[in-house]
Order: structure tokens, then sequence, then C-alpha cells
């Protein structure tokens, strides 16, 4: 659940900000709580590239073992630009990112407010993107292919999709599959609830156990991938007497993947219960 | 298992074992064509996002490594990223966008702290680090040592991290007093994961040996 952030006085102006150097002896000061004998930005930054001397290298490396300040400043600095470096390894985002992602998103248009790019952008823009136009047949032959290819791979992929839930649904609905879910559900070395779907095509239930209950209770409950984008929801999943809310799915529908669930009780009086879970593909 | 020879150790003059970043090495250019893009009004959001998963986790760490509160770290990456959002209208791209990054959280922190904001929740937050002004070879892994260790052995043991080589000794007390990772020493003292490690395990076994079991047990910590 995203909460929006404090004020915090005005907002950095990053027009002006300042250089990094600057910054970095400002932020070594302030976490270091009083000025201290540090080394100069500029050196921090030599070090990091290797443009220091072996004499001097050694000194810088003996204050930093013993400065938290500079050393939290040069791992920083090193995170940053790993991020940002050509070639790195971009992992798929996490959770937490597409969370934070979600609670940041709404609050984007605030901020420009949908407004038009500034004069210069524009300018800049319209530089960018001044080029002749296309004849018309490229222009007709490009829509025609644009319309028709979505369409054949939209046909082919419901086709897919009908056989396999009709070959589902013609099967008798007997010894379907259960998954049981709940928050303390943990593999040892898994961070999330790890569940096998079964071998066979066809529904399999998942039965998620709510931090508590009534039974006939009716839960709203939405389940979102990796990415944070709704997969499922329901607003009346009824609580079993068992206690569980059991969810009918399939693979299509839920294929193998990383997922949140979170679970919001009938009265919607208790806070809405969340946790992630993975789905493993049959082997 | 097998246990690594001597940690190799550099002469001076020599290349460092760490492959310097070349100087000058540039940030993937998909990047600055997605801050470029966001600045000219172009699918804004969807290349935004593609700044925000890039930057996300560095950004909340910088405030967390800071001894930011968890929510107050979701606060201010929000916030951060609220000003980058607003700041890539003026953005140009002469420097390394993420430099640029790096000077907005800054700033946004510099601000925060200014605004008194940890100050006033001082009897919450866990309290700053004090600065430290020890020399490192008196300082010691007292986390852990402590407990276990006290007067004539402690100044023992402080003599004795005290003689280990310069390299040594400083994985050694970035590991036991800062409790930091394998990669995060690494990039701090400019060595090699690999040699990172071989160095903890030497250093763990000259003092287990000058020590004591007691003591080489208490030294033993994360690979």
């Amino acid at each position: 659940m995203s909460r929006r952030p404090q004020t915090i006085g005005e907002p950095a102006a990053p027009a002006s900000l300042p250089a990094l150097e600057p910054l970095l002896g400002q932020l070594a000061a302030a976490d270091a709580g009083a000025p201290a004998d540090h080394p100069d930005p500029g050196r921090l930054i030599a070090y990091h590239e290797g443009r220091l001397g072996a004499a001097d290298e050694r000194a810088l490396q003996d204050h930093l073992a013993a400065c938290r300040a500079c050393s939290a400043a040069l791992l920083d600095l090193d995170a940053f630009e790993s991020a940002a470096a050509e070639g790195a390894e971009t992992a798929p985002a996490d959770l937490a990112t597409a969370a934070a992602w979600r609670g940041l998103a709404p609050r984007l248009d605030g901020v420009r407010g949908g407004e038009p790019p500034s004069g210069a952008a524009r300018t800049r823009e319209r530089r960018r993107t001044a080029r002749r136009p296309l004849p018309p047949w490229l222009r007709a032959a490009a829509a025609a292919l644009l319309v028709a290819l979505p369409l054949t791979g939209l046909l082919i992929h419901s086709r897919r999709q009908v056989g396999e839930l009709h070959r589902a649904l013609a099967a008798p609905q007997t010894g379907v599959p259960i998954l049981y879910l709940d928050s303390t559900t943990r593999d040892e070395g898994f961070d999330a609830a790890t569940l096998d779907l079964p071998q066979e095509d066809g529904f399999f239930l998942l039965a998620v156990t709510p931090a508590a209950g009534v039974p006939g209770e009716r839960y709203r409950v939405e389940i979102l991938d990796q990415e944070g984008r709704l997969v499922w929801r329901d607003d009346g999943v009824p609580l079993s007497d068992h206690g569980t809310l059991r969810l009918g799915f399939t693979r299509l529908s839920l294929p193998p993947g990383r997922y949140r669930i979170e679970v919001t009780g009938g009265e919607a009086t208790a806070p809405p219960t969340a946790f992630d879970f993975v789905l493993r593909g049959p082997a | 298992m097998s246990s690594p020879s001597a940690p190799p150790s550099r002469p001076a003059g020599e290349p460092p074992i760490r492959p310097a970043p070349a100087v000058g090495a540039g940030d993937d250019p998909a990047l600055e064509r997605a801050a470029l893009a966001v600045q000219a009004g172009r699918d804004g959001e969807l290349n935004f996002r593609l700044l925000f998963e890039r930057f996300h986790r560095p950004v909340e760490r910088f405030f967390a490594r800071r001894g930011v509160r968890p929510e107050d770290c979701l606060d201010l990456t929000q916030e951060t990223f609220l000003c980058i959002y607003r700041g890539l209208e003026n953005y140009r791209s002469e420097g390394r966008l993420s430099h640029w990054v790096l000077r907005i959280a800054a700033t946004t922190y510099l601000q925060w702290v200014r605004a008194g904001k940890a100050a006033k929740r001082a009897g919450q937050a866990a309290p700053p680090e004090e600065a430290e002004t020890e020399a490192p070879a008196l300082r010691l892994g007292s986390r852990q040592l402590d407990t276990l260790l006290e007067g004539e052995q402690r100044l023992t043991l402080r003599r004795a991290v005290g003689e280990l080589p310069d390299q040594m000794r400083n994985c050694l007390l970035l590991r036991l007093d800062r409790e930091l990772s394998t990669p995060e020493i690494a990039t701090l003292m400019r060595l090699s994961p690999d040699t990172v490690k071989a160095h903890l395990f030497q250093a763990r076994r000259r003092l287990k040996e000058r020590l004591g079991a007691a003591v080489g047990q208490a030294l033993e910590g994360p690979a």
C-alpha cells in the first residue's frame, strides 16, 4: 500500500543542482555528524576510477575502513553507476519495485499535470522528428500489415485457448488438484510460497487461507503479476467451512510465474492480507 | 572444503586486481534515450518507468545506508523520483545520467536532514552512528567479540588485528565492524570478491592461531 510521502519542504530544484563533488563532501559531513578529516571528494571519485597512485590508494583504503560516511558515498557512487552501466544485467523488476511504481505513477500526472513540454523541448523534438513524409502506397501497406498481423495472432491464440478450455471443461471435474496457500507457506530457501502446478492441463484449485475469517463471509481477492498488473479479481469469494477461499484456475489463466495475492475481508474493516507466491511449471 | 592459499598481495605500482571502470565510461544509451523521450513528452510514463526500474533499488539503498527508517526511505525514494521526473524538463545530457540521479537523491536527503525531520524523529529512529575517530587497528568487530572477550583478551586481539597486513586488516574490519557483504568490501577496496574472501579466510586463520579457538569461532561470519 503506497503512502503519500511527507513534504520535505521545497523539493530539490534539479535545474540548479550542485555538482557531484561538493555534494559528496556535504553528504560525508552530514553522515559523519561533524566535520572530519575526509578526503577531497574528487580524490574519492579518482580512487573509484582507478586514477590514484599506489600510496594514495593505500591511504584512502585505510580511511575507508575507518570512515562510514566516505565508504557509504563510494558504495553509492558504484551502485548508481552499475545500475546505469551499458550492458548491466537488468533483472526484471521485483515486486517491491512494482509496488513502488504503483504508488508513484498516479503522482506523476500531478507533477507535470499533462502539461505540454517546454518551448525548448518542443523545438528539439520537432527537429528530431522532422522527416520526409512516406509515400501513400507505403503508408497503405503498413496500415494493412498493422491490422492483419495482430488479427492473425489473436485468432491463432484464441483457437488454442478455446481448445484447451474446451478439453478442460469436457473432462469430469473430480479429483481436481488443490494447491494450498497461506501467508506462512514457505519452502526453505525461498522468500515466497512456492507451489507446483499440476502435470495435467485442466482446472486446479487454489485454496487460500486468510488470516482470520467467518465461514460464509465474502472476500475480495486480487492477484497481481510481477509487474504489478492485475491478473485476476473477484469481489465476492465466500469463505468455505474449512476456512479457505477456493479459486479455480487453469494453467492458461494462471501460468507459471511470481505473483502477489491481496485478500481483503468482506467487511472491509480488516487490513488486506498480501503475500507473494511462486507457481512453478511442471518439470 | 579446500582452503585457499595465502591471498595475493599487490606490490606497489601493480595494477589493481579489480578492473577499474574505464574513465569516462558512459551509462547505457537506452537510459539516456528514455530520459530525453520523457523530456520531449514522448511515452513519458513508459520511458520514465524504465529509469525508475533501473534506479529504484540504488535510490532506496542510498537512504537505507544512512540509517533512514524504512517508511521514510519509501517517502524519500518517491520524492526523489518526483524530483527526477520534474527535473527531466531541464536535463542536459552532458554529464552521466547516473551521477545526475545520485545528485538528486543526495540533494533530497540533505534537504530532509536540514528540514529537521531526522532530529524530530530521533526518539524513534535508530540514532545515526557516531563518527569514528579511532585508528582502524584499534577498532574491532565489537558486536561479535565484546560478548566473548574481556580486558586482556580484547587488548591482545586489538594488537593481533593491528599486525595483520593492511588490506587484510581493512577487509576484516569492514566485515566485522560494518557487516558489509563481500561484493561491497570488494568495491571499497578495489579487489575481486575472491581476493576479499581469501583475505577474510586468512585473517580468521591467523587470529585463531594466535588467540585460540574461542576467538576463531567468534570471527566466523557469513562468507
